[in-house]
């Protein structure tokens, strides 16, 4: 994958190319108690490349979720099951991982979704699932790591970044109408953050610049609950989050914009949750819901149409309501809070020849697709990042699958088959990528969590209903290069290529459910390919480390032969190292999974662990790293995992060797 | 001849279905997703839905007889078997679904337990009909099926 950067004015713009199967070997876990339901979204994420495990049970699914840490990319779950409520399977995942949950249901009705939303959903998806919903289903992973990213910025960025915000941004507020008007590109509070830290510094000092990353994010806001807001001062802020790194007036200035964003957002009662820092994103904030129902007020505006992505049908994604549980606010406003010309975020160059538009993409945010949704809504930032040019993000926007990857065909990419690159050139046409990726990247930075009315109206308007929008996602957002390159990195246990001539990419895999096998990477021509090494993947992350071969060893190991893999990615190196799983998950009434001690992938070198956060830690620990070696997939496992509906329905085709 | 005649069959028993409303739209993502590895897949997917089905409705019949006033377990039975029905594109059956929702939601049992009638009785013909269809597109063959007029 290569990185390159692009400088100028603007903050500096990383832009990713992604590998040319993007998001093949995505690992989703499927949950539903109808075993039909499960066959069909199963042949569906198959098709279009997704690892795919099912289950028929909640508990079952649960302890898969907890016995594999870091096996799954994504999890759908039926909302209505015998054995558990779908919403409490998705609280209980919530609360212990940070993987982002669809639910699935035929029941589209008001309050269900709601429920969803309330609970930590990233979406909801009406039955019957479309393949166009499940196409675009990565999306919400590479949001996820959006947010896990923010924890890698660089200092160098940092500083890149103060220079940039030094090069005469506007420097009005938030609340300025003028500005908006004038089309300047607002930072909203990003921008209040620089003045504050250009004014708190002393000027001539360029300070790297604090990352609030959502771990300090957390820690800030819990010691701000504990102090209570109204007396919290950073001094003691500060001692309580015990912090080194940061100071006094990196909290003040942080603690302003808190202010600012907690009394427009009128979450001063719901406080004490925002204390449970463990939910990256997903808190189930049920006492929010009626507060998130209101969300931003927003006169005149009632529920604009895109609040509620109700739709019968299943297209895309359906409801992603207005409510934004309350952490997600928060980690809208510690995105927004961050500053960023983060580097990652990148612009398609076609929409990008606006600097301004360019200096909005910023990270982005935890936001999940429900956020872009509220966002869309409430911040007056976005009308003005859509003045910006942003007319390809002020159209309605294309039916979910339009939006822009900068994906270039890397030459360095050697793809692993013909027949792979071909689908998913197929399947990119079909996604039918366009340049939209940027609109939304402005429109996540411009979230500063205020109000402006007639932005707001003025964006209303434009969003288009819910027809038009990524389901809870509007586009651009997820598009961000950046998580990409992250995303790339840390989904796809991808590990060289196991596609056999015989397997066309959308075999459909014979070991319908689940099976963790025990999978060795293979590379291109089936040697065994070795794990990146975990610095290597976080340089990736960062940029620095611009990659050229990068896609030839993920994501494809096990399409093609049916096994839900949680292999790790590959990197370049030759490595026999590969995450395995062993056992077969029986899904049908119970699971035996015996995920083998290689199952969790800790054998990161110590040091380099020790230098992230835990979350990122699990994430890449999880995900990148190679295991003991492990031989060619067994294509014999195939037949382990299946249900005994499965093994009565199936007849399994030729199994390709 | 004859087999091209077959073909005709098939196709028009397809297009029959849909038109009556039996099928819709769903059934073709159905077809879609047929590829060489899962060359009956359609069928398969249409027997377990048959099977699952049976199973949801004795558990809805079962909920009616001992236990009418939960409607709230009424509906989701209800929502389960709507699921079910609408990921095969069985499109009338999933209106009477939405009609017993509605009964449930009133709260009306008597309404409740008629539109299940209703529920069953659509099951069955559906039954029937995609049996026959079923039956005749094997005598075509796997590599001749009637191209579905998407």
């Amino acid at each position: 994958m290569e990185i390159s950067r692009r400088g100028g004015a603007g903050p500096s713009l990383v832009t990713l190319k992604l590998p040319m199967d993007f998001p093949a070997g995505l690992r989703v876990l499927v949950v539903d108690d109808d075993p039909l339901c499960l066959k069909t979204i199963e042949k569906l994420l198959w098709n279009c490349h997704y690892d795919v495990t099912t289950c028929p049970r909640a508990d079952t699914a649960l302890s898969m979720v907890r016995d594999r840490k870091g096996g799954f990319d994504l999890i759908m779950s039926d909302v209505h099951m015998p054995d558990m409520d779908g919403f409490k399977l998705l609280e209980l995942i919530g609360s212990e991982t940070d993987l982002p949950v669809i639910m699935i249901s035929a029941d589209d009705g008001k309050d269900v979704v709601m429920k969803g939303v309330t609970n930590g959903a990233v979406d909801y998806i009406v039955k019957p699932v479309r393949i166009e919903a499940v196409k675009i289903m990565w999306q919400h992973v590479v949001r996820k790591y959006q947010r896990k990213e923010k924890v890698l910025e660089p200092v160098e960025c940092a500083e890149e970044e103060k220079k940039a915000d030094e090069n005469g941004e506007n420097t009005s507020l938030a609340e300025d109408d003028e500005s908006w008007k004038n089309g300047n590109r607002k930072k909203d509070e990003n921008d209040g953050e620089d003045e504050d830290e250009q004014r708190e510094d002393s000027p001539p000092l360029k300070k790297p610049r604090v990352v609030w990353s959502q771990e300090l994010h957390q820690a800030f806001v819990s010691a701000v609950t504990r102090l209570g807001i109204d007396k919290a001062v950073p001094k003691k802020i500060l001692e309580m989050m015990d912090v080194p790194a940061i100071t006094r007036e990196n909290v003040a200035s942080h603690l302003q914009k808190y202010r600012l964003f907690v009394k427009k957002n009128n979450i001063l009662g719901d406080q004490k949750q925002l204390s449970d820092g463990t939910r990256a994103g997903y808190a189930p904030v049920n006492s929010v819901s009626s507060f998130d129902l209101q969300g931003p007020h927003i006169p005149g505006q009632h529920m604009p149409q895109n609040q509620m992505n109700l739709r019968s049908g299943p297209r895309q994604l359906a409801a992603t309501g207005t409510t934004l549980s309350l952490l997600d606010r928060m980690n809208r406003f510690n995105s927004n809070a961050q500053n960023s010309n983060t580097s990652r975020i990148v612009p398609w160059e076609q929409s990008f020849n606006n600097r301004q538009m360019n200096s909005i993409l910023r990270s982005p945010t935890n936001m999940e697709s429900r956020q872009s949704q509220q966002v869309l809504q409430s911040d007056s930032n976005l009308g003005l990042q859509a003045t910006q040019g942003t007319s390809s993000f002020l159209d309605p926007f294309p039916m979910s699958t339009n939006f822009a990857f900068n994906l270039t065909p890397s030459s360095a990419c050697p793809v692993n088959s013909i027949q792979q690159s071909r689908q998913f050139d197929q399947f990119r046409q079909q996604n039918n990528f366009t340049a939209d990726v940027s609109t939304r990247g402005q429109l996540m930075n411009g979230i500063s969590g205020e109000l402006d009315d007639m932005l707001l109206s003025n964006l209303c308007q434009q969003i288009t209903t819910p027809n038009s929008h990524v389901g809870g996602t509007s586009a651009a957002e997820t598009l961000l290069p950046s998580s990409y390159g992250s995303a790339s990195q840390t989904l796809y246990p991808c590990v060289g290529d196991n596609y056999t001539n015989a397997l066309a990419g959308n075999s459909f895999p014979l070991a319908t459910s689940t099976a963790t096998r025990d999978i060795l990477p293979l590379g291109m021509f089936g040697e065994t390919v070795p794990p990146r090494s975990e610095i290597e993947l976080l340089d990736h992350m960062i940029g620095s480390k611009p990659e050229d071969n990068f896609a030839p060893n993920h994501w494809n190991s096990n399409r093609n032969t049916g096994i839900e893999s949680n292999v790790v990615m590959p990197n370049g190196t030759e490595t026999p190292d590969c995450n395995k799983f062993t056992g077969a998950v029986q899904c049908s009434n119970s699971i035996t999974a015996e995920s083998s001690a290689a199952v969790t992938t800790n054998d990161v070198p110590q040091s380099s662990i020790n230098v992230f956060p835990n979350e990122l830690k699990n994430v890449v620990s999880d995900q990148f790293l190679q295991q003991e070696g492990i031989g060619v997939i067994d294509t014999e496992l195939n037949y382990e995992a299946f249900s005994m509906d499965d093994i009565l329905n199936y007849t399994p085709g030729p199994l390709p060797m | 001849m004859e087999h091209s005649n077959l073909k005709r069959l098939v196709t028009s028993m397809k297009q029959n279905l849909f038109d009556q409303g039996y099928l819709d739209e769903q059934f073709y993502e159905l077809e879609n997703l047929e590829d060489d590895i899962s060359p009956n897949f359609v069928e398969e997917v249409v027997n377990t839905y048959f099977k699952h089905s049976s199973r949801l409705m004795t558990n809805i019949e079962r909920a009616l007889e001992t236990n009418p006033g939960d409607f709230h377990k009424l509906d989701s039975y209800m929502q389960q078997f709507k699921g079910s029905s609408s990921s095969i594109g069985a499109s009338k059956l999933k209106n009477e679904c939405l009609q017993f929702h509605e009964k449930c939601e009133q709260e009306n049992i008597e309404g409740c337990r008629r539109s299940f009638q209703k529920v069953k009785s659509e099951h069955g013909i559906l039954k029937q009909k995609l049996e026959a269809y079923f039956q005749l597109l094997r005598q075509v063959g796997p590599g001749d099926r009637a191209t579905s007029s998407n």
